[in-house]
């Protein structure tokens, strides 16, 4: 997702094992004249899981956050090897000199589990 | 002969909802109550039919916290500006960032602080006493543009 002030998207972090633990990643990036806002309790809110996958946590909190790049971890379960959609909603902000802005993005990420 | 865009737009002031304590009043956090106060306020908002369309907070805590789940339950799902000017802001900077609300959005919901918001609301609404933690005023203006304000 692309915005003037920022991007946002699902990332694989590692093959996804059939059978184990595994995760992706939500990332922001802050465009020129904002900065990932560190005050806010950054999270990622999962969609009902899919057939062959669970979560964990359903809300996901504790995103590093660093000026311009921020990466929160989201773990992913996968019970059998096959594709599957990790799908939800990050809320995070960004700020400039003068205001922050509060968003939510729908997010998803097609997983090949092997 | 050129139309008139004149359009009747709603503001609603919002004060935020009551704060834990904290040495830093900027870092203050919404209590239990706030927070259920503030979801109250948005279905209240909601109920009178008033789903905001543009969304305007102070950037402390306290503030953005009760936007996010007034304007949750009032059913707006976009984006939120806080704006750092609004901390705190006396009336006349309350009016200044309204001012500045692109023409496009019917309805705005401002959540900032007393005294300022008070005194707007006795402005532009027209209320009566404080506004109490979580309480809102709200007045509908036949304005071309928020900058008319």
């Amino acid at each position: 997702m692309n915005d003037e002030a920022f991007s946002t998207w699902l990332q694989a972090v590692s093959p996804v094992p059939a059978g184990g633990p595994a995760a992706v990643e939500a990332v922001l990036v802050a465009k020129a004249g904002y900065h990932c806002n560190a005050e806010y309790p950054h999270k990622f809110k999962l969609g009902a899981a899919p057939a062959g996958l669970s979560y964990p946590e359903a809300t996901v909190k504790g995103m590093q956050v660093t000026a311009e790049r921020s990466v929160l971890r989201i773990p992913v379960v996968a019970q059998s090897a096959g594709k599957a959609t990790v799908a939800g909603t990050l809320q995070f902000s960004v700020c400039n000199e003068e205001r922050c802005l509060v968003e939510k993005r729908e997010l998803s990420l097609n997983l090949e589990v092997k | 002969m050129q139309r008139r865009s004149t359009l009747l737009r709603r503001i609603i002031l919002l004060r935020h909802g009551h704060a834990n304590d904290h040495a830093d009043d900027f870092a203050r956090t919404l209590s239990v109550g706030g927070r259920a106060a503030a979801s109250s306020a948005g279905e209240r908002i909601a109920s009178a039919g008033w789903r905001p369309a543009y969304v305007l907070s102070s950037s402390a805590p306290r503030a953005l916290t009760t936007a996010e789940l007034a304007a949750k339950a009032a059913g707006f799902a976009g984006r939120i500006v806080a704006e750092k000017s609004l901390y705190l802001a006396s009336h006349t900077q309350c009016l200044a960032v309204l001012r500045q609300v692109p023409k496009s959005a019917a309805s705005v919901l401002l959540v900032a602080h007393n005294p300022g918001l008070t005194q707007l609301a006795r402005d532009l609404c027209g209320h009566d006493g404080d506004l109490s933690p979580a309480e809102f005023a709200s007045v509908e203006l036949e304005l071309d543009a928020w900058s008319e304000l």
